[in-house]
């Protein structure tokens, strides 16, 4: 029983950062309906921030690089949206997706020469301290990836559904015409949106680093089983995505608790397919 | 006879007489490797470029093609033809039993869906080490050496696969052709066109967009059985996620529906690259920075972008 509630809580908190990652994903999904898989390479520049901070200011200011992340999170992702998925507005879906995967690979490919392709380790203050609670332990640095990914998921769920920028975000993702009809601008809307996206992203990012290796191709597997994770919620829905991201952390744990840690992997793409054969428009239909 | 023909056939007799006047065996295996890449960018047309389905799975056939073929022969001592051609019937029906609940899915469900089988593939190829040798398979055996009318031919040779895989790809380009202009092939572009209205008219999309999946499988699937034994070692890596974006990079920067698409893709893409070898690291950004070009300033790719500069070039650009 009490191993069952470790993993349990080893699911949550590997959820809640595929949650987030899987928020930034289902705005952009609903606003333009493309898979944006490079917020993957934006993940891993979140990553790289974390590492260049507390390398130039020591480890004590590893939470202060949440500030220069957020910063640089919405630089690229005004930039990424003006330059590479403005000019495909009116192509069809698919010049978006494989748009995005180019996008992945230039970034991909722009880290690894820019910082050098070797992976290395952050030295997290919170990586060494370990709370214990009853019969479940985990670092510092765990539980704050925990809580600062809900405090994000929750900040965001408030602007979406309780604030006027929000409204226009929704308005646009149903419908894109009509909202322009009413004064929504497209344009700003997908900015905007991007915006939240990259930032989120960038977090994620800096929040996961000291628990993994960083390196310029570290986001590819978070944001595939992302990608999952939105198809499991509905793409384009916000809790959808929230839920979606805590039941595939913890369907990871179990799967390699209880039956192979070899195939881990292989149990998000398995129950991945499983659910698109039985559900094809996700937990939450739009 | 016209001019635009002459130039055709000298392109060809061109190609044909390339290893006579390429004397190194490393270039003769570059033009090789090339080969096979423009018939896996062939197959994936029939799947992207006629159907109109985003397919991120395509190397998994070509790696389950590869893999089925080359176990028959090391671990059950298959000889190689009946190898080759059980491996390319195993993956058809592999093909067949994922992409008949697969192409149900619709959109970027499919995508996404496709995406999930590449890389739960590979992972099952490289982690299934007592059938597949985990990180790589050899000891594959390599073509044997005939008497033909008195001389010793050398199977195995860099130039007898160039002519093998030259050959493999005029037929396969040949067949597309014929499915294409059949009724068939009507039939894959009305669902390209628009799926919905194909299903109105009577048509069962889902199984046309499972004969197209399928064959398109099958010929990666043949083309990976030669490769493993050209080879003579494999690694799971040839079925992974990346080689599949590599290929639907080719397709969408080549062009599709052309056989120039088919042929640029492939020598921009993997040819020049590999060429410009003090460039690996850059390799990546040059392939995002072209794709994003190229999707933005020539949505039918380069083949297609060439075509329409003039009414005349769609003759020169078959």
């Amino acid at each position: 029983m009490s191993e069952f509630l470790q993993y349990t809580v080893n699911g949550l908190i590997a959820g809640s950062s595929y949650g987030l990652l899987a928020l930034a994903m289902t705005l952009i999904y609903g606003i333009l309906s493309v898979p944006n898989f490079a917020l993957g390479g934006i993940y891993a520049l979140g990553a790289f921030i974390a590492f260049y901070v507390v390398q130039w200011l020591g480890p004590a200011y590893y939470l202060f690089s949440i500030v220069p992340a957020v910063l640089i999170g919405m630089v690229i992702g005004i930039v990424t949206e003006r330059f590479v998925f403005r000019p495909l507005y009116d192509a069809p879906h698919a010049a978006g997706f494989i748009a995005a995967l180019g996008l992945y690979s230039i970034l991909e490919g722009g880290w690894a020469v820019l910082f050098d392709p070797t992976w290395r380790k952050i030295a997290s203050p919170y990586n060494d301290i370990v709370l214990q609670a009853g019969p479940v332990s985990l670092t510092l640095q765990r539980f704050i990836i925990f809580v600062v990914c809900l405090l994000f998921a929750l900040a965001t769920y408030y602007l979406i559904y309780r604030t006027l920028t929000g409204k226009k975000i929704r308005a646009a993702s149903e419908n894109k015409s009509v909202a322009q009809l009413l004064g929504i601008s497209p344009t700003s809307t997908t900015t905007m949106t991007f915006i939240i996206g990259c930032v989120l992203v960038t977090i994620a990012g800096v929040l996961d680093s000291p628990a993994a290796f960083v390196g310029a191709s570290m986001g590819l597997t978070p944001i595939t089983k992302a990608f999952i994770v939105v198809a499991l919620g509905g793409l384009g829905s916000v809790p959808g995505a929230i839920v979606g991201g805590l039941i595939l952390g913890l369907g990871e744990n179990y799967g390699a608790a209880y039956i192979s840690s070899m195939y881990k992997d292989i149990f998000s793409y398995g129950i991945f397919i499983v659910v698109l054969l039985a559900l094809p428009n996700g937990l939450y239909r739009r | 006879m016209q001019l635009r023909y002459i130039i055709f056939l000298l392109i060809g007799l061109g190609i044909i007489l390339l290893p006579v006047f390429v004397q190194s065996n490393y270039w003769i295996f570059m033009f090789t490797m090339v080969g096979i890449y423009m018939i896996l960018v062939s197959s994936l047309d029939l799947i992207y470029g006629q159907t109109g389905l985003v397919s991120l799975a395509h190397a998994a056939f070509f790696g389950i093609g590869a893999y089925s073929s080359a176990i028959l022969q090391v671990k059950l001592g298959f000889p190689i033809i009946p190898a080759l051609i059980c491996g390319t019937v195993i993956t058809a029906c592999i093909a067949a039993a994922i992409g008949w609940p697969m192409l149900r899915i619709r959109g970027p469900y499919f995508v996404l869906g496709t995406l999930a089988i590449g890389i739960a593939i590979s992972i099952i190829i490289h982690n299934w080490d007592g059938l597949t040798g985990g990180v790589s398979l050899s000891g594959i055996p390599m073509f044997p050496v005939i008497e033909l009318f008195g001389y010793s031919v050398d199977l195995a040779s860099k130039r007898f696969f160039f002519y093998l895989i030259l050959a493999v790809l005029i037929l396969t380009n040949f067949l597309i052709r014929r499915i294409v202009n059949s009724r068939t092939g009507r039939i894959f572009a009305s669902i390209r066109e628009n799926a919905d209205l194909a299903e109105a008219l009577g048509i069962n999309v889902s199984r046309y967009k499972l004969i197209s999946f399928v064959t398109a499988s099958t010929i990666a699937a043949f083309v990976g059985g030669i490769y493993a034994n050209y080879m003579g070692a494999i690694e799971p890596e040839i079925a992974g996620s990346h080689m599949s974006f590599n290929l639907l990079v080719m397709i969408v920067v080549g062009g599709t529906r052309t056989i120039t698409g088919v042929i640029i893709g492939p020598l921009l893409l993997w040819f020049v690259p590999e060429f410009l070898e003090a460039a690996q690291t850059y390799r990546p950004l040059f392939f995002g920075l072209i794709l994003i070009v190229v999707i933005i300033f020539m949505p039918t790719g380069i083949a297609g972008k060439l075509r329409s500069l003039h009414p005349r070039m769609v003759k020169w650009i078959p």
